[in-house]
């Protein structure tokens, strides 16, 4: 029970608990709506039979009715409501949890701001339906399970009768829904031309006005979105219909039973008061029915949703071992990788990046430069031959290890809408204020920090709008002062910054990579001239290895792209 | 409220409305109907112990029921009819708001987000419309249907079905909660959202320097923030949600006084109590439609406000374009021209003229506003102040068509439709000859890019397989505004975002389109514009300095700090130390 419920309803383990005790109070405000029908049944036998009973008795039957009801519904709100929240906070953090173990693999396969927004709605929805749907759900099937047993004891017939006609209509929506289903699938594929045409005229909106097409591309547009129109309005009634005709078919319940409890009247072989009975109890059920369409189509929907989650959930994190690691150089040999099964973006890589020196990447653009770097973290996983640093397989190793020791600077800064102290303290975590500012006067940053209205106090926007690219860059750069790693990433900085900025940024950087094993891409081959080491990256694989003096000799693709690039730079219009 | 934006927005299918509505009236008065034999089954089983008349009143009962699931299925197809023509229709009007938007729009908005929110809300909208319609036409009336019936079966039952109607919309609205809350509530969410995004965005910098949630205190205050909100204002609903439940539930035990005081025939009021038991039914299905409609028509208005926000945003700068269909030659010249993005004017009172056929450079620091200034040559931004004249004429004069055939904007990064690269480049020219296309694809230095694919130039934008670098989409749209033949060219950073390999390429390429062309363009290369015929300085907005490349080098010029910065960076090592 406890695993169907946390798999169906993708819960934690508290909120497996919240929900079976909501389910057990849903349960008695059922029962004690019940209640309300066997006191008026007592009241009708007694009147058929010519039982008389004073007036108070009736009172004070109802009155206690009314109180146990009243508990019993308020009990079951505020349990329910405790535990939503309660369970939605801890889903959601237990996912930003979660993620932060994911390796990055998992988010390559999805859009990242859409993740974002899919996962916390997502959890809205099932708290959503954990208020309003499971614990009612569930409290129901009992109620209507307890229910049946009562009513096929007394009168087997009527109680096929009432019961019958639900079941058919449970079974219904079951199976309504896995034709929906499929629907859904179908019609997805083929209007999916129809979304893409109307995505392009939005998203190359500009360039349909320089070509001078806006008609043309508004009335092809226009014309599919009609003929999408009629698609979806096919496809939505043959989806709905099944589901809405059973939902009704449970409505046809109560005229079922009068049919049934006329004809065993007639035959004689029941007492009017059981027809009575029946009645009451059948229409207690079916107002639940009506009251739990809404709860069932809620269900279904979050359905979709909870597989999101398990995937989540299931999706494997990378092992490791807790070491310390004591040196630093770093050995790839022969290593292979691809962000998935079609393309190998690394195809048997092999070089060694020697601590206390600084090695460039350099190759033509997609030849899997980054890619390199990323496997070097363990950002992602190499899948054929081996990284080592230290001597360990750094598959060896947990990531908590290696983060240890490494910093990365990315080509696309990410800030926090935070102050700019904060953003820079990420770094290290338990760094005082101190350290954070002589970080900051490290990556050349003080001068524009100051200058902000509250200085290192200043809250810089979603993802440091408030700052420019160069000043994003400097304060990413101070991160890494911060943390001050003995392995530097430093992945292509520096392209397209006003040239203030990217002076600033250079005189770090050059006091930033002193006495690590750095590792650097670059797109600018003049500027890695000088270093100890350069890898030339082609396709996936390393060309050459060398300094630049070396590889002028033995390279053929490294000339080339020093003669294109100094074509580039000698050009002029 | 939300009809009359159906009558706005779906004109022509809006009587579709007035159909679903009498269908759902129709169901409900079958449901009624199918109370009334109800009522008359009660009273033929317990009053007159008719059995054998029973059963046919069962038999009607039943057809009833199955009338009103099938009348009430047809207003829902209905609905669904407007709702989907309500979703296309608004998505049409997206694009024609679109189509009518100034760049402004386009620099201050992603247009895939833009995107996103119309198809969104769009869609949230058919949501609600769909089940608004029969849902609250159901809620309506059945209880006012139901009224009449109870008073046609005994006066008292009317009035107990009336007073519980009435009780149960005050602790309906009495449940709403107070609006202050709602408010409140939804910023609780909207942070989270906010914050949500920015933690997912920010995993591999929070993996590599081992931050978690609990360190981003932002996030990880608006997740509980967001639970505390919505538990205070559940609580603030609880007292009525538990008496409305209750009292639904109970009301017709206070039938059983009325008559116990009335003491009338014992099997007559049973017949009726009975009766009232079931029908007491309707009352709580009419609520709980209420409360669903009541969340439609909020989602659905929302939605639509959503949406028309973005319209009126679109809007906010719309072009104005005339007749003129001809250019009287190329000379641009800017009037007092002021502009800004928001509030704060980039470009203030600016006055000069480029001359037909020369090639000018714009340079700057960052924010200067010569990105600005450029754009807003184009014709496709509305000013705030002054004209800017070209050929002679305001831009504002000019069809959009021939404005658009006239200007060739070269953007950082260039688009591609997922059509074949030979469409890509006609688009150009719709009328070009296939020669044309061809020379254009060659001149834009495109040969190698034809080479790499068997399909060659039929080679689909996006199909599997087709991976194409910046530099390579850069220069097929180069192409494609080298076909156009434009007397203007605007090029705005056109080669930074290119692979460095390959910007040798996309230079000549450049080279080729501005040739017997009047040329303004922005190079983040300052080596490369030594040779164009006039540089124009750009500091906050106004234009400082203008002369040669050798002129302004001649003088202490902010030009001269300029290229020797670009030359400092550019000289720049990575020490070996």
């Amino acid at each position: 029970m406890n695993n169907f419920i946390k798999d169906k309803f993708g819960l934690t383990d508290s909120g497996v608990k919240a929900v079976k005790i909501a389910s057990v109070a849903s349960f008695f405000v059922n029962v004690s709506y019940m209640l309300f029908m066997m006191a008026a049944m007592y009241f009708g036998d007694n009147v058929l039979k010519g039982v008389e009973k004073p007036l108070w008795f009736y009172a004070a039957l109802t009155a206690a009715t009314f109180i146990f009801s009243y508990v019993v519904v308020d009990i079951d709100y505020v349990k329910t409501f405790n535990a939503t929240y309660k369970e939605a906070e801890e889903l959601r953090l237990e996912i930003a949890d979660r993620l932060k173990e994911l390796p990055l693999s998992y988010f390559s396969r999805h859009d990242l701001s859409d993740l974002a927004q899919t996962i916390m709605q997502d959890v809205s929805d099932i708290e959503h339906a954990m208020s309003h749907a499971m614990p009612r759900c569930i409290g129901y099937i009992f109620f209507f399970l307890a229910m049946s047993v009562l009513m096929l004891i007394s009168s087997p017939l009527l109680a096929l009768a009432t019961i019958m006609p639900l079941l058919i209509g449970f079974l219904m929506v079951y199976v309504s829904k896995g034709l929906q289903r499929k629907w859904t699938t179908k019609y997805f594929k083929r209007t999916r031309a129809t979304t893409e045409v109307f995505q392009e005229t939005f998203e190359l909106q500009r360039e349909i006005k320089n070509c001078g097409i806006e008609e043309e591309n508004y009335k092809a547009a226009s014309e599919a979105l009609d003929s999408s129109e009629r698609l979806r309005l096919k496809s939505e009634i043959t989806q709905g219909g099944p589901l809405l005709i059973s939902i009704s078919f449970m409505k046809v319940t109560i005229g079922v039973v009068t049919l049934v409890s006329a004809a065993l009247l007639k035959a004689n072989v029941i007492e009017l008061i059981y027809v009575v009975g029946f009645l009451l109890a059948s229409i207690k059920l079916i107002d639940a029915v009506g009251a739990l369409e809404e709860t069932f189509a809620e269900l279904f929907y979050i359905d979709a949703r909870v597989k999101r989650l398990n995937e989540l959930r299931a999706f494997e994190t990378q092992a490791g071992e807790q070491v310390e690691l004591k040196s630093f150089d770093i050995e790839l040999s022969d290593v292979g990788f691809g962000y998935n099964d079609e393309l190998r973006v690394i195809n048997g890589a092999s070089f060694t990046a020697k601590q206390n020196e600084v090695t460039a990447i350099v190759g033509p653009s997609g030849c899997g430069k980054s890619t390199v770097l990323r496997l070097i973290s363990r950002l992602f996983d190499y899948e054929d031959g081996k990284i080592k640093i230290d001597n360990r397989d750094i598959k060896e190793i947990a990531t908590e290890s290696l983060f240890d020791k490494v910093s990365f600077v990315f080509q696309d800064v990410i800030l926090f809408n935070a102050s700019v102290l904060d953003n820079i303290r990420m770094g290290r975590n338990d760094a005082d204020d101190e350290e954070v500012k002589e970080a900051a006067r490290m990556a050349n940053c003080e001068d524009f920090i100051l200058n902000l209205p509250e200085g290192y106090d200043t809250l810089i926007g979603e993802n440091g709008s408030k700052l420019s690219g160069g000043e994003r860059q400097r304060i990413s750069i101070a991160r890494a002062f911060l943390k001050n790693a003995p392995i530097l990433l430093l992945d292509e900085i520096s392209s397209s910054l006003d040239v203030e900025n990217e002076i600033k940024i250079q005189q770090a950087l050059n006091q930033l990579t002193v006495g690590k094993t750095v590792i650097i891409v670059s797109h600018r081959l003049k500027s890695i001239e000088k270093v100890h080491k350069i890898v030339v990256m082609n396709e996936g694989s390393v060309d050459a290895v060398g300094t630049h003096e070396e590889l002028l000799e033995k390279s053929k693709l490294y000339k080339n792209l020093i003669e294109k690039s100094k074509m580039t730079e000698s050009f002029t219009y | 409220m939300i009809y009359k934006k159906i009558k706005e927005y779906v004109p022509e299918k809006y009587y579709y409305t007035y159909v679903a509505i009498f269908m759902a009236f129709v169901a409900a008065v079958l449901l009624i109907g199918s109370y009334y034999y109800m009522y008359e089954f009660l009273k033929s089983i317990i009053i007159d112990e008719n059995v054998e008349g029973a059963i046919p009143i069962a038999v009607r009962i039943l057809t009833f029921l199955i009338c009103n699931t099938l009348v009430y299925f047809f207003s829902v197809w209905v609905t669904h009819a407007i709702a989907f023509r309500l979703e296309t229709n608004l998505k049409k009007k997206g694009l024609e708001h679109l189509m009518r938007a100034s760049f402004s729009f386009f620099d201050k908005h992603e247009s895939g987000k833009v995107r996103k929110i119309i198809d969104d809300n769009t869609v949230l909208t058919h949501m609600s419309v769909a089940h608004l319609i029969p849902d609250l036409s159901t809620a309506a009336f059945a209880p006012v249907l139901g009224m009449g019936l109870a008073f046609y079966i005994d006066y008292k039952l009317g009035i107990i079905f009336t007073t519980t109607f009435l009780l149960g919309f005050l602790f309906l609205v009495k449940m709403m909660g107070n609006q202050g809350f709602m408010e409140k509530y939804m910023e609780a969410l909207d942070n989270m959202n906010a914050g949500a995004v920015e933690y997912v965005r920010g995993i591999q910098v929070m993996k590599i320097f081992k931050t978690d949630a609990k360190n981003l205190k932002e996030f990880y205050r608006s997740v509980v923030d967001y639970s505390i909100m919505a538990l205070k204002y559940s609580m603030s609903c609880r007292r009525w949600y538990v008496l409305f439940q209750v009292i639904f539930n109970s009301t017709f035990l206070i039938v059983l006084f009325m008559y116990y005081m009335g003491n009338p025939e014992p099997r007559v009021f049973l017949t009726k109590f009975m009766f009232y038991v079931l029908f007491n039914g309707i009352l709580m299905v009419s609520f709980m439609k209420i409360m669903y409609v009541g969340m439609y028509v909020m989602q659905a208005s929302t939605a639509i406000e959503k949406i028309e926000q973005k319209f009126a945003e679109m809007d906010e700068r719309k072009l104005e374009s005339g007749s003129l269909t001809g250019f009287n030659g190329n000379t641009i010249e800017f009037k007092n021209v002021s502009f800004g993005y928001e509030n704060d004017m980039v470009i203030e009172d600016l006055s000069f003229t480029l001359e037909e056929g020369k090639t000018y450079a714009l340079v700057g620091a960052s924010g200067s506003g010569k990105s600005t200034l450029a754009k807003l040559i184009s014709g496709f931004y509305s000013l705030d102040k002054g004209e800017i004249h070209i050929g002679g004429n305001d831009v504002t004069k000019y069809s959009e068509k021939i404005l658009s055939r006239n200007i060739a904007n070269v953007f950082q990064n260039a688009k591609l439709f997922k059509r074949s690269i030979y469409e890509n480049v006609r688009l150009g020219k719709p009328d070009a000859t296939r020669e044309e296309v061809m020379e254009a694809l060659h001149m834009a230095q495109c040969d190698e890019i034809l080479n790499k694919f068997e399909a060659r130039e039929n080679t689909i934008i996006g199909s599997k397989g087709v991976h194409l670098s910046g530099g390579e989409v850069q220069r097929i749209a180069i192409a494609r505004s080298i076909l156009k033949d434009a007397g203007i060219v605007i090029l705005d950073e056109a080669s930074a975002a290119a692979d460095p390999e390959n910007e040798y390429e996309l230079q000549k390429a450049l080279s080729n389109l501005m040739k017997n062309r009047t040329v303004i363009m922005i190079a983040h290369r300052l080596s490369s514009i030594k040779n164009v015929d006039e540089i124009l300085v750009i500091e906050k907005g106004k234009i400082t300095e203008r002369g040669s490349h050798a002129e302004l080098m001649g003088r202490d010029s902010h030009y001269k700090v300029l290229q020797n910065q670009f030359m400092t960076a550019n000289e720049w090592r990575v020490s070996n130390e």
